[in-house]
This record gives structure tokens, sequence and C-alpha cells, in this order.
């Protein structure tokens, strides 16, 4: 990671992710030709992960695509899956959710912001911008 | 620094390029030529950033120019100059592996901007020459943008809202809003506006 960057780790993820339950994970990237600052990098490459181990442990879904695209000052990272969606609105009431709460608050400390968008059977996009 | 090297076979276009370009705080022009040959020399030696270059030149054309300047240089970014009348010509030079394609009676402003926009990586096309539109090969598109983003851009064309996109293909206003600036990032285009033209033109791949 600290040497070939974001992106080729990203796609390794993708390619390791996939054929777990039937899934499929693409990546879409735009304009990453050139390094981020290590630290983010890294931070963003862990909220990948988790976002995609999410996938695998609760989506059931067959399709998911990891959009990296560079918008000069900020960095836009989408992730859609086809899988069985959940109502983001339950999720501060559950116990559970340390995980999407502490990528929440991550990228927050990055001043980025997060959006989460599912509807039960319809799939989830979670949307995060990153000033880079 | 942005280094630039311009070919051009009329020096008074390249004298008028230049002058403005050096106006730029972050821009330096580092050698100028009247041909392919010349350009190519230019290049191995100063190794410029970014090369703006003509497609009709003597001794050697913008196109082999631009296939050598990337077998030996592949950083550098190249721009292809262009008339009105060279669609041909700028689709092998797209195939050559220039970043953008720009009018030879552009703004000036326009050049810099299309330099900056190549040196961050960027792809650059003049919105007032239109490539793709008639391109039925459809080679180079094909597999940039994913089946979501077509299916977007195909209610796009239609001139739906966001949030009657939303609704038909049950996603959520702000995934195809998101999905919309990517494409707008992707494709090189510049505005909502830029993105429903290319949509408009583009209309007829999508259909099965
Ligand atoms: N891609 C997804 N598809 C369907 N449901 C999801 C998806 N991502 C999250 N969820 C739902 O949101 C809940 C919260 O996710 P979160 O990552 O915060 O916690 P977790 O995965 O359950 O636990 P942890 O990440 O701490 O191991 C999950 O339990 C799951 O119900
Ligand atoms: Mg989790």
């Amino acid at each position: 990671m600290a040497k070939d960057g974001l992106l080729p780790a990203v796609e390794r993820l993708s390619k390791n992710a996939s054929g777990i339950n039937n899934l499929k994970v693409e990546v879409q990237s735009f304009g990453l030709d050139q390094r981020l600052e290590n630290a983010l990098e890294i931070a963003i490459f862990r909220i990948i992960q988790e976002l995609v181990t999410n996938i695998i442990k609760h989506a059931k879904a067959t399709h998911a695509i990891v959009h990296l695209t560079n918008h000069d000052n900020k960095l836009n990272i989408m992730i859609e899956d086809n899988g069985v969606g959940f109502d983001p609105k339950q999720l501060p009431k559950t116990t559970k959710g340390m995980g999407l709460m502490s990528i929440d608050r991550r990228v927050e400390h990055w001043e980025g912001n997060l959006t989460i968008e599912s509807e039960l059977g319809n799939g989830t996009t979670i949307i995060i911008d990153i000033p880079v | 620094m942005i280094r630039v090297a311009i070919a051009e076979d009329h020096q008074s276009l390249i004298d008028g390029i230049k002058l403005f370009l050096e106006q730029e705080h972050d821009i330096e022009v580092v050698g100028t030529a009247n041909d392919g040959e010349a350009l190519l020399k230019l290049v191995k030696l100063k190794q410029p950033n970014v090369v703006i270059t003509d497609i009709r030149m003597p001794k050697l054309d913008g196109i082999e120019a631009t296939k050598c300047i990337k077998a030996i240089l592949p950083h550098t970014q190249v721009l292809a100059f262009t008339m009105y009348d060279q669609k041909a010509a700028v689709k092998q030079m797209l195939e050559a592996g220039v970043s953008g394609y720009l009018l030879k009676n552009s703004p000036l402003d326009e050049v810099v901007k299309a330099v900056r926009a190549v040196y961050n990586g960027h792809r650059y096309y003049d919105a007032n020459i239109n490539i793709e539109a008639e391109d039925n090969s459809n080679t180079k598109s094909k597999g940039v943008l994913t089946k979501r983003q077509v299916e977007i851009l195909r209610l796009v064309a239609q001139g739906k809202t966001s949030r009657e996109i939303a609704n038909e293909l049950f996603i959520g206003i702000h995934t195809v809003d998101t999905h919309r600036k990517n494409m707008i990032k992707i494709l090189g285009l510049h505005g909502k506006g830029e993105l429903m033209r290319f949509a408009i033109e583009a209309k007829y791949k999508f259909l099965p």
C-alpha cells in the first residue's frame, strides 16, 4: 500500500473479495495517477475495506462497484451494491453499527462527508467526499 | 511549473500563444517548433510536461509525432491543436495518445485551461468540436462508464431530473447526482449542460 498507492490496493481488495458468496466487485477510477498524502490513502483504504466487508457480511449482493473519482479538490468514493439493502434511519438506534458510525467519524476527521442511501430490497450506496 | 512546448507551422500563431502563456506564473514555454521533426528534437532535449501540437505539419505530422512522444516520454501530455474540418485527424490524434484537443480559434484562456487540465492528468475536449458524435465505431468510450451510469445518461437525455431518475431506477437522489458529477469529470465535460448535450448526442449508442 505505502509503495503502490491507493488504487492498486483497492483493486487487489476487490479481486480478493470477488468470488466470496457469489459476489463480484469492480473498481471504476478516474484521475488517481497522482498519489495522495500517505495517511489519507491509508485511511481511505481502511474505510473501503470495511464497506466491502459489510457487503460481504450483510448485503447478499452479486455485484458491487467501488468508484474513485478525483475532482481536483476532493475525492469522491462511491460504493454501490445490488444487495438486500437496509434502513439507514435505524442505524443509530442499534447497538451494532460501530462500523458505519466509526467510518462517519473518520470521514469527519478528514473534513469530508458521508451519505448512506439504501432501501430494503434495492441495494445500498455509500457516498463519501473527502477534500484532497 | 508547467513546462510547455508548442509546434505549429505558422510562426505568428506560436508567437501569440507563447506571449499569452508566459503571462501565467506557473507556465513556462520551453521551446517552439515549426515541424514534427523539430518538435521531436525539442521534446527529447527539454522533456516538457505538455506539448501543444498542430496536426498537419511539414516533415512529420502531429499524429506520428504524438506516437513518438508518447513512446519515449509517456508522462508528457499532448494537446492537439486543430481546425473545425479535421475531425478524422483528431480521432487519429486520440488514438495516438493525445490527452485532449482544442480549436485553433479558441480564446487564449481556453488554451491555458487546456494546458492546466492535461497537466493535471485530465482530458480536455474542446466543446466546440464533437468527435464522439460522429464516431459510430464507439470503441474508446465503451467500458468507461458503468451500466448504471449509462442508464442515468439515457434518462438525462430524456430531460429527466435527478429525482425522477432516482425514482425510476430505485436509487437515491444523491447517488444520481454523484454519478452525474463523476461522469462530467470522467468524460472531460464542463458542467451539467454539457453532460446533457453529450447524453443527447450519444443517445443512439444506448439503444439496445
Ligand atoms: N452493504 C450493506 N447491505 C446491507 N446491509 C448493510 C450494509 N452495510 C451495512 N448494513 C447494515 O447496517 C448495519 C450496520 O453496519 P456496521 O458496519 O455499522 O455494523 P456491523 O457490520 O453490523 O458490525 P461491525 O462493522 O462493527 O462488525 C449492519 O448490521 C447491517 O444490518
Ligand atoms: Mg460493518
